[in-house]
């Protein structure tokens, strides 16, 4: 017969500090993995979020070439389909849209006519957050007339009449877009301001389709 | 002599393990220190303090569990090295995901870079902690090895 030690088993004192260090190394592992995980994440949405936008320029009120009238209005309707391949959630933040039409008589041959910059926020109703692994869509629309916007729109109608007088219409002008949007992550905190320059832009996603051509 | 083999054994696993957990816990705080809004958990920019409790922590229980002031030296030393494989592992995290930030030589640097002062700041937590738990260990818990049946307690050098 064994004579076996009664009671609770007591565990050596030499032993505490390894059940300790076990313990403390599965936290510290769930924390490596969850901060590699996050930063892959994030990583992953900068890396291959894109977005495509469809436009559409309509002309109200015009003569039989084509040409504004007074009256008249320019509509810039715009439809921008966000992909989100990441595990993040990215909300829409700020837009800008700048759309220059085809102008001969300048350097670049074309002129700005709108450049609207705004946060999304402000909308009456603004976007629905874009889903990980998902898409969204933001539909805007924009009007140029001479109440509004007097300059941009005289320089329309003269370039308009300047095509119409050469060609017999003012059709075919062409126009360049360029959309910039700012994606945020959710969940990421906004950095300090004394924070490197790497992390100022950590959570918000930067995309832009079409080509810049300055202001 | 067959005694001593196994000692040294031992004492060179348990050199490796802590030098493990240590770097485990460097590594995490480099990370964190660089990126603290992309981290768990998060933050607008490091929390001192809570670097240094992590640091501190696993310092003094490695510490607690090493038998030599020179095996605490050696795994501080070995911990640095291991926590800069650590940070630099989690930098590399989105190649798992396809996407390549840089060359895998730049990232050990960029890690150096920007990680340097908390590697700096882990092994002097290290040394001071360490030894702490060393000291604790001798002073505080194998005292109470004396409360213990003697079948228990395995004899010490």
């Amino acid at each position: 017969m064994t004579a076996t030690p009664s009671g609770p088993r007591r565990v050596p004192p030499e032993r505490v500090p390894w059940y300790l260090i076990l313990a403390a190394t599965a936290i510290l592992l769930a924390l490596v993995v969850a901060s590699a995980g996050q930063y892959a994440a994030v990583t992953q949405a900068h890396a291959n979020a894109y977005f495509v936008p469809a436009y559409s320029i309509t002309f109200r009120g015009t003569d039989p070439r084509g040409v504004l009238l007074d009256n008249g209005s320019v509509r810039l309707g715009l439809t921008l389909v966000a992909t989100n391949p990441s595990p993040v959630v990215l909300d829409f933040q700020t837009i800008i849209v700048k759309a220059w039409i085809g102008n001969a008589t300048t350097p670049t041959g074309l002129y700005l006519v709108f450049l609207p910059t705004f946060d999304v926020n402000t909308l009456p109703s603004p976007p629905a957050p874009i889903a990980a692994r998902g898409s969204g869509t933001l539909s805007l629309n924009f009007t140029l007339d001479r109440t509004s916007h007097p300059m941009q729109f005289g320089a329309v109608q003269s370039i308009q009449s300047a095509v119409a007088n050469a060609t017999g219409t003012a059709s075919g002008i062409p126009w360049n877009l360029y959309v910039l949007i700012t994606l945020r992550v959710e969940g990421i905190p906004d950095p300090v301001a004394s924070a490197g320059t790497y992390e100022l832009n950590l959570n918000r996603v930067i995309l832009t389709w079409g080509q810049d051509l300055g202001t | 002599m067959e005694r001593e083999r196994a000692d040294r054994n031992r004492n060179l696993r348990n050199t490796a393990l802590l030098s493990g957990f240590l770097g485990l816990a460097l590594g995490y705080v480099v990370f964190y220190g660089i990126y603290p809004t992309l981290s768990v958990p998060a933050g607008p920019e490091p929390s001192f303090g809570y670097l240094l409790l992590i640091l501190a922590m696993s310092a003094t229980l490695a510490g607690l569990a090493t038998e030599r002031l020179a095996m605490g030296i050696v795994q501080d030393l070995l911990g640095v090295l291991l926590g800069g494989a650590v940070a630099t592992a989690m930098l590399m995290s989105p190649a798992l995901t396809g996407v390549v930030l840089a060359g895998a030589v730049d990232i050990p640097f960029y890690m150096v870079h920007f990680g340097f002062p908390f590697l700096l700041l882990g092994f002097l937590t290290n040394l001071v902690f360490g030894t702490a738990g060393i000291g604790l260990r001798e002073y505080v818990l194998l005292r109470y090895r004396h409360d213990l049946p003697p079948s228990w307690v395995r004899n010490r050098k």
